[in-house]
């Protein structure tokens, strides 16, 4: 049997091997496949490949690409010794490349990892996408609220087959209920939740048994933050609490969660069994665990018919289920189980600020890049010649960049690290830091840039005319108009994002100085009791009256609401008379002493006063928003009707209209608002100081509450910066919007330097001419930076319409706005010309004081 | 460390020691000195398993170095008339061959016999 040796084998070496080996090399392997002939093929075949494969070693392969002497090693070798020649030759060009790379990409995964974290919020829940919760109208108008469904409308849920599980949690609000171990009180945000709680959220448990976690009623679960608030190192399972709240019970700790990820909308620092007391105080909240085919449409259908046969009470009544998912962005449902709440806006000016940086940068290397390559042209075109391929050259090119790449990784890499930290407190963020995926999205970023420059520098080696090159005339004109193209885009887009934060900037302060139409100075908020209705403390509302009547630096008093967010609420009014329906309208608890703390102005009727008025009356102050929102001619004759208080409709007198002023964030307009007085002895006190006797006022409240509130926390707000807190929002985003476009501004700094720097370069020898010719000094400065700044024009010219129409949109949202006047572009303008004439100067001014002679010998 | 390796191997002056072992051998084979012979000569007596690739890697770093020359043989019948390459030690490959000799000779004169033992 003459069996053959393997002709793919042979076939295989004749790719690889250089070809004056091949003959050899073949000849020795067949006279040894004829020594082993015998054996059987299972052996015989991998021994003969296994020979075969052991050829491919340096000095045997082929060289690559074309060229002699070496082989792929070797010219990896010889490649990576010009890239790293050439990047430590031209710092003017690696430098600055390098500094892009850098910046461009800590800045996006810095974003990044900001809108991964928005976007990923409670991803974690491995049910999330079937989560509902339950809310309730009272009629069609009236707004969405998160109020249990099955305990308002006794809905019973295993009626409903999509429905696989239910759950109710009391919400309280943070420090409403006080847990108390040796003595030591500490105030948390506490849920009160059904035991299917775990079933429905994967809050991972770190200690104790998972198994029945909430079943056993003297049980608890804490969270892992507050377990090290309250026990710090030591072991809390089985440790006793007590609790109080409007209910008091003692409880043991079964279990500690893992810390509540970063990406939770859901917070608590404990978890108390349902079923542990009878009765809560707190209407719970619904949710329900659906199965995954269902529609939602027809559960809201099913349970309003079943809720309005239930109870009668609300014939108009709607209950409809939304998914936990959509609640984050989606605001129409305000339930307090969630305590963080996303911007949908801000989150795509993020991903737009994101992906202009990478542009800007994409842009920057590029350009940069193409200088380096028209500068090299001349060294490229000899290459050639002496019989370098353009594989070749394309393949030095890639080498240099995956330098870059190499370099730029590990930079940022060790970069963003260090930032992450002081990023995450100055935009008072919270993020998970992630640093496998971070490192990953740096590595992806930069790789996709390095990408793009790969193939525009490719088309550009494979387009050089080798003769032109050598001659050094290759395509002069041509690449750099593709960087004056690229500068002045960065420039647009810089130019942008400056006029956006300038109106940002001006609105906000416009915002923040703006006319509340009340005094805001000097005024206190405290809270002086804790909520009980025992007689007692109405006794000591009275003491604490009289005391602050008494005193001298108390300018005025009031208990009631404040005039921020939040603090008024809705109910259902209508004028009386009038056939439509009710409609949620924003009500604030006043007291006679009200007018006087804020200096309200009275413009018809009068306000409450204690002499006239008793608390709970059925009479209103309204706005003047209100009266033209009601038509109301003469404030005597209309009356106001409101179905919120109980199941009959109460009518109320107006007494009076107040000059509108604004109690809530100004980005809305003022509306209609209705002023009850009603205060319960808890309620808050608001108190405003004389001038200059804040510090006195402050000690004489300690000793005040002390009296009153013996072993409590002493504790007071003040108006201003509550009022200023509102504009938090605008005030985070003013500071995001100077950070990134001071970012864009280095970044387009930087490409116009080097741009500069070559330009200068290859005209080094045209300018020596002109000074020859007669031109100054001040001639050429002028003539260089005349040709800088008319780039700048034209990024001005197209950035302006650009930016006015987006800013427009931007604060179409306030109600009340600043003019966006045509000083703010100018200004921008302005300013990115002096960077631009700051980044070229330093080379403008070299070359024009240059000695013609020195210019002439250039090259 | 690429610069470094390439030192080692390159001078000219030092050999290795399977190198030493294939200039032996090129010289024991007189006429037969090609590649598969010596892969076979390493293992029948010198106890060397090698693949013939790595004789062949061997013999041409060698003729690089300028230690052997090599000439094509007249075409054969049993390797599908390929020819085969016969390698010649050169003088610079005599040279080193007694370099690396003496320099061992040397050291073992200079070590007393006892030691051994």
């Amino acid at each position: 049997m003459a069996s053959k040796p393997p002709k793919l084998a042979d076939q295989f070496l004749g790719w690889f091997l250089k070809g004056h080996l091949l003959e050899e090399i073949l000849g020795d392997l067949h006279e040894f496949h004829d020594e082993i002939a015998h054996w059987p093929s299972w052996k015989r075949i991998p021994v003969y490949w296994f020979h075969a494969f052991h050829f491919i070693r340096p000095n045997l392969t082929k060289s690559f690409f074309g060229t002699y002497r070496l082989n792929i090693i070797g010219m990896f070798k010889l490649h990576l010794k010009l890239a790293i020649r050439s990047l430590l030759k031209q710092p003017s060009i690696a430098i600055p490349s390098l500094l892009t790379l850098i910046i461009g990409t800590l800045c996006f995964q810095l974003i990044y990892s900001w809108f991964d974290n928005e976007l990923s919020m409670d991803d974690f829940h491995s049910k999330h996408d079937r989560v509902y919760i339950g809310a309730i109208q009272t009629n069609p108008m009236a707004d969405l609220s998160a109020l249990s469904p099955s305990m308002l409308f006794r809905l019973n849920y295993d009626q409903f087959p999509e429905v696989e599980n239910k759950l109710s949690i009391h919400v309280y609000e943070p420090d409403e209920i006080i847990i108390s171990t040796n003595g030591n009180e500490f105030g948390g945000k506490g849920l009160i939740a059904d035991s299917s709680f775990f079933d429905f959220f994967d809050f991972p448990i770190q200690l104790g048994d998972k198994s029945k976690l909430l079943t056993d009623p003297s049980h608890l679960v804490l969270s892992g933050n507050f377990v090290n608030r309250i026990f710090g190192e030591t072991n809390p399972i089985g440790k006793t609490l007590k609790l109080k709240c409007d209910q008091e019970g003692t409880y043991k700790v079964a279990a500690v969660t893992e810390d509540i990820p970063n990406n939770s909308s859901i917070e608590f620092d404990f978890i108390i069994p349902r079923h542990s007391q009878r009765f809560w105080r707190r209407i719970p909240t619904d949710l329900i665990l659906t199965s995954s085919n269902f529609t939602v449409s027809e559960l809201n259908k099913k349970a309003t018919k079943m809720g309005r046969e239930m109870n009668d009470r609300f014939p108009e009544s709607i209950i409809s289920y939304h998914p936990i998912n959509s609640i984050y962005f989606d605001h129409t449902l305000d339930s307090n189980l969630f305590d963080k709440k996303g911007d949908w806006r801000t989150v795509k000016t993020f991903i737009f600020i994101a992906l202009i940086i990478c542009l800007i940068t994409l842009l920057g290397f590029n350009s940069l890049q193409s200088a380096r390559q028209l500068s090299a042209a001349d060294k490229m075109g000899i290459k050639q010649m002496v019989g370098g391929s353009k594989a070749s050259l394309c393949l030095e090119m890639m080498i240099e960049r995956g330098l870059y790449l190499i370099i730029a990784a590990i930079m940022t890499g060790v970069l963003y690290q260090s930032v992450f930290p002081y990023y995450e407190t100055t935009l008072g963020l919270q993020l998970n830091p992630n640093p496998l995926e971070s490192t990953l999205g740096i590595l992806l970023v930069l790789s996709v840039i390095i990408f793009v420059s790969v193939l525009i520098s490719t088309i550009q080696i494979y387009r050089i005319n080798i003769k032109e090159a050598v001659l050094g005339n290759t395509n002069l004109f041509r690449i750099p108009r593709i960087q004056k193209a690229i500068v002045v885009v960065q420039y647009t887009v810089t130019i942008i994002l400056f006029i956006a934060t300038a109106v940002v900037i001006k609105q906000f302060m416009f915002m923040s100085g703006k006319d509340t139409g009340y005094v805001h100075k000097d005024i206190v908020s405290i809270d002086f009791f804790e909520i009980s209705n025992d007689t007692l403390q109405e006794r000591s509302v009275q003491y604490v009256k009289d005391r602050l009547k008494d005193n001298p630096d108390v300018a005025a008093f009031s208990q009631g609401d404040l005039p921020v967010n939040g603090d008024p609420f809705l109910s259902s009014w209508k004028r009386l008379g009038q056939s439509y329906e009710y409609e949620s309208r924003k009500v604030m608890i006043v007291d006679p002493g009200y007018k006087e703390l804020l200096g309200l102005k009275i413009l018809e009727g009068r306000f409450f006063s204690d002499s006239i008025d008793q608390p709970g009356q059925q009479k209103v102050v309204i706005n003047e928003a209100a009266k033209k929102y009601w038509g109301i001619d003469n404030y005597s004759e209309g009356k106001l009707s409101s179905n919120t208080s109980g199941r009959q409709e109460l009518d109320f007198n107006i007494i009076g209209v107040v000059d509108d002023f604004h109690f809530e964030h100004l980005s809305n307009k003022i509306q209609p608002l209705v002023l009850r007085y009603r205060p319960y002895p808890d309620d808050k006190f608001l108190i405003r100081f004389h001038e200059r006797s804040m510090q006195k006022g402050i000690a004489f409240l300690e000793k005040l509450f002390e009296e009153v509130s013996p072993n409590q926390n002493f504790d007071y707000g003040l108006l201003e910066d509550r009022i200023l807190a509102q504009y938090e929002h605008e005030k985070r985003q003013g500071k995001i919007y100077i950070a990134f476009t001071l970012i864009a501004l280095i970044l387009s700094s930087i490409s116009l330097f080097t741009f500069s720097l070559y330009e200068v370069r290859r005209r080094t020898k045209e300018l020596g001419i002109r000074k020859v010719n007669g031109a100054t000094s001040i001639s050429i400065f002028g003539l260089l930076s005349s040709s800088f700044l008319r780039n700048i024009g034209v990024a001005f010219m197209i950035a302006t319409p650009i930016a006015w129409y987006f800013t427009n949109e931007w604060i179409q949202s306030f109600a009340y706005r600043v003019h966006i006047g045509w000083e703010l572009f100018i200004g921008a303008g302005v300013m990115a010309a002096l960077m631009a004439i700051l980044a070229t100067t330093w080379n403008v001014y070299r070359v024009s004081m240059q000695n013609p002679i020195e210019a002439l010998r250039h090259e | 460390m690429f610069v470094l390796l390439n030192r080692i191997n390159m001078s000219k002056d030092h050999i290795g020691e399977l190198e030493e072992l294939v200039l032996l051998l090129i010289v024991m084979l007189k006429e037969e000195a090609y590649g598969l012979a010596i892969q076979k000569a390493l293992n029948e007596k010198a106890n060397r398993k090698v693949t013939i690739g790595a004789v062949h890697g061997t013999v041409n770093r060698l003729e690089s170095k300028g230690l052997v020359e090599s000439s094509m043989g007249g075409a054969t019948e049993e390797r599908g008339g390929r020819r085969k390459r016969i390698f010649k030690i050169t003088a610079a490959g005599k040279f080193a061959l007694e370099k690396s000799r003496d320099v061992k000779f040397n050291l073992w004169q200079q070590i007393p016999e006892l030691t051994i033992k």
